[in-house]
């Protein structure tokens, strides 16, 4: 086999496990991506679509791996609000609530 | 007094919508072939060591243990649930928690003394370098 032809192998295409957790101001989405390099994730909140892929490139006789998973956003979340944070081999996406829609304590006088 | 308003949509159909498109399964047998067997484990020998990976995201370094004894690599691991602050509730979780233990029989002897442990991003590296008499030689012949 010569060096092209193992670069020519294609990636495994994984589907990240998820949890969501519910806030009062927003959504925590989070994905287990291990052993992925930062530079090689992506997140994109496009359309009220949030996508994510990731990389982890082959390593040894390990096949490289594609993890890979989309979400529809509901129309109260702040699209531009999204963060992410990779740790742990976990990546966590914050998705913010829409100002008019997060909780609100009204005092009755 | 107080009176919390919650005003959000139907939380249900909300999430519903989020999780609709949300999984985009591998379509081909092939790929759920390729999925199994690819658990998240490896271990490859070469010459010098035998390299064993372990996928264990969010797992904290604290919560790996990494032995060798009599022949065996013991790897024990816990992932704990997050735990959720007030007004936090879960939507949905597929994440697995608790105890991960796999032990493995050692093909060779390892030089225990160089054997080393290295946790990044998830992802368990154990390297075990082979012990001198397990090396394979190259006998010259006269």
């Amino acid at each position: 086999m010569t060096r092209s032809d193992i670069e020519q192998q294609p990636l495994i295409t994984l589907t990240p496990a998820v949890s969501i957790v519910e806030s009062k101001d927003a959504f925590l989405v989070s994905l287990d991506i291990p052993g992925a390099q930062k530079e090689r994730i992506s997140v994109n909140v496009e359309h009220q679509l949030l996508s994510v892929t990731a990389e982890v490139p082959a390593q040894g006789e390990n096949a490289g791996k594609q993890y890979r998973r989309e979400f529809t956003l509901a129309n109260d979340i702040e699209p531009q609000s999204a963060d992410a944070h990779y740790e742990l081999g976990v990546l966590t996406v914050t998705l913010r609530k829409k100002e008019q829609f997060k909780p609100k304590q009204i005092h009755i006088q | 007094m107080l009176v919390r308003f919650r005003q959000v949509p139907d939380i249900t159909d909300h999430f519903d919508a989020m999780l609709r498109a949300a999984v985009i399964p591998p379509s081909t047998a092939n790929t759920m072939e390729r999925r199994v067997r690819n658990s998240g484990f490896s271990a490859l020998e070469d010459n010098d060591q035998l390299t064993v990976t372990v996928e264990l995201p969010g797992v904290a370094k604290n919560d790996v243990a990494v032995n060798v004894h009599e022949g065996h690599l013991t790897i024990k691991a816990e992932r704990k649930r997050p735990e959720l602050k007030e007004q936090e509730h879960w939507i949905r979780n597929e994440m697995n928690y608790g105890t991960y233990e796999r032990t493995l029989r050692l093909p060779y002897a390892v030089d225990v003394e160089k054997v080393s442990a290295l946790h990044e991003n998830g992802l368990l590296t154990v390297v075990l370098p082979k012990h001198e008499v397990a090396k394979p030689k190259q006998i010259t012949v006269r």
